[in-house]
């Protein structure tokens, strides 16, 4: 990945970095999603490519300068990789970005911190209506005080009731992750162990709600292998059931919702993602994806419809992502 | 009374200490417990939380009758739950019972 460098036109000018120049050189995807291929390669590959920057410890520049769409679920694993490499391993010291040639793009950087995060001043003035709506949490643990800088604007849109079950919601999300993403190394050649975070997208616009957590842990196929919450028999026969095997990382996620729906596991496990089912279900619009490692689950709420893909390559970590219309989530948010 | 958002968190998350600062287990150690022992009846006055969830709850409460041998005839007699929102007295007091 060694660049010829004759002049660099990106080279670094800040009193507060070293001079030196960039060796790795690194095209930020054009599009930066998980659900289709060839984009979902595209990023993963570009995100392997990062970590192996990060552990050689080179000068490396992240280019957006064909950063053209972001979707929530790849943009929010593009964040949280970066995040973990900077806050966790240094990366930082070593790292330099230039602004996206895409106004929108750099529009939604700004506005979630990720340009200052990384030296950049802002100078957008963020007006999209693509971007303005987000909001952007990540933590280390299950603490939901980062909320109050926009509870009040949810207790507006979704009145109290609405705002308290899903900041409810968003709470349990954040708390599984904790006890279930984390249990082994993630084995993706970077020795950051048992470095527990999550990181969150928000977004309330026209009358949807959007939420998109991601942790980057050993995700759920290799969480139930370690801690299943069910008996094993009955675990593999649903496995079976539905028509997949051990190998098949979408009938991991898929089995714990067809469990979850009907029982709770050992220790009032198993509940939560089920329990995210059911909001959407209920209002019988909306959607939610998961992806876990190689595998994909998405539900449609109006046709009630799920199907599963299984990709060749792992997101090593997991990512839920839900919406639902506000105006059928306070229905039944007031009918429980 | 305990006010839980002024005396503990307005966000109370989590079900273990190790999960975060404002857990159930903590809550329930820290302050439940202690003031269940002087034997007065004990108000929860959750109105100014927002969003406690079903982990948080379940360790605080049903961990009083799982982890500290409270019975849930004496909780009735000992508990009252006071919230804007009166999902929250159901969700408790089932928690309680099926601990």
């Amino acid at each position: 990945m060694e660049a010829r460098i004759a002049q660099d036109p990106f080279a670094f000018k800040d009193e507060n970095r070293s001079k030196s120049k960039v060796t790795i050189r690194l095209q930020v995807p054009e599009v930066l999603a998980l659900f289709e291929q060839p984009e979902r390669s595209q990023l993963l590959r570009f995100l392997a490519q990062m970590r192996e920057a990060a552990r050689l410890k080179k000068r490396t520049l992240l280019n957006f300068k064909n950063t053209q769409k972001l979707y929530p679920c790849g943009t929010l694993l593009f964040i949280s990789e970066l995040y973990r490499l900077i806050d966790y391993y240094d990366f930082g010291d070593y790292l330099i970005i230039n602004y996206p040639d895409n106004d929108v793009v750099e529009q939604l950087f700004q506005h979630i911190g990720f340009l200052g995060k990384l030296g950049k001043k802002n100078r957008a003035v963020v007006t999209s209506d693509k971007v303005v709506h987000w909001k952007f949490l990540c933590g280390t643990n299950v603490d939901l005080s980062g909320v109050s800088t926009f509870h009040n604007d949810l207790i507006t849109s979704l009145g109290f009731e609405g705002a308290d079950r899903l900041v409810a919601g968003i709470g349990e999300a954040i708390t599984n992750c904790m006890h279930h993403a984390y249990l082994e190394d993630r084995n993706d050649g970077i020795p950051i162990s048992n470095r527990k975070a999550w990181w969150l997208f928000v977004a309330k616009k026209d009358d949807e709600i959007h939420v998109v957590i991601c942790d980057l842990g050993i995700g759920i196929p290799r969480s139930l292998e370690v801690n299943n919450p069910w008996p094993a028999v009955l675990f593999r026969s649903t496995l079976s059931s539905l028509g997949m095997d051990r190998y098949h990382d979408s009938g991991y996620i898929e089995t714990s919702l067809e469990l979850g729906k009907t029982r709770t596991g050992q220790d009032n496990r198993g509940k939560g993602l089920p329990q995210i089912v059911d909001v959407v279900n209920q209002a019988k619009k909306g959607g939610l994806r998961i992806f876990s490692n190689r595998g994909f689950y998405n539900y449609n709420a109006i046709n009630g419809k799920s199907s599963t893909r299984e990709f060749g390559d792992s997101i090593f970590g997991t990512i839920i992502q839900w919406s639902f219309p506000i105006s059928d989530y306070i229905k039944v948010v007031g009918d429980e | 009374m305990i006010n839980v958002a002024e005396e503990f968190s307005p966000f109370p998350a989590g079900r273990y200490r190790s999960d975060g600062p404002y857990s159930g287990e903590r809550f329930r150690e820290e302050i439940l417990v202690p003031k269940l022992a002087t034997g007065n009846k004990l108000i929860i006055n959750l109105i100014g939380t927002m969003g406690i969830g079903s982990s948080f709850l379940e360790e605080a409460f049903g961990g009083l009758v799982r982890e500290k041998g409270f019975k849930p005839k004496v909780l009735k007699e000992s508990l009252e739950i006071r919230s804007s929102l009166p999902t929250y007295q159901k969700e408790i007091w089932q928690y309680i019972e099926q601990a």
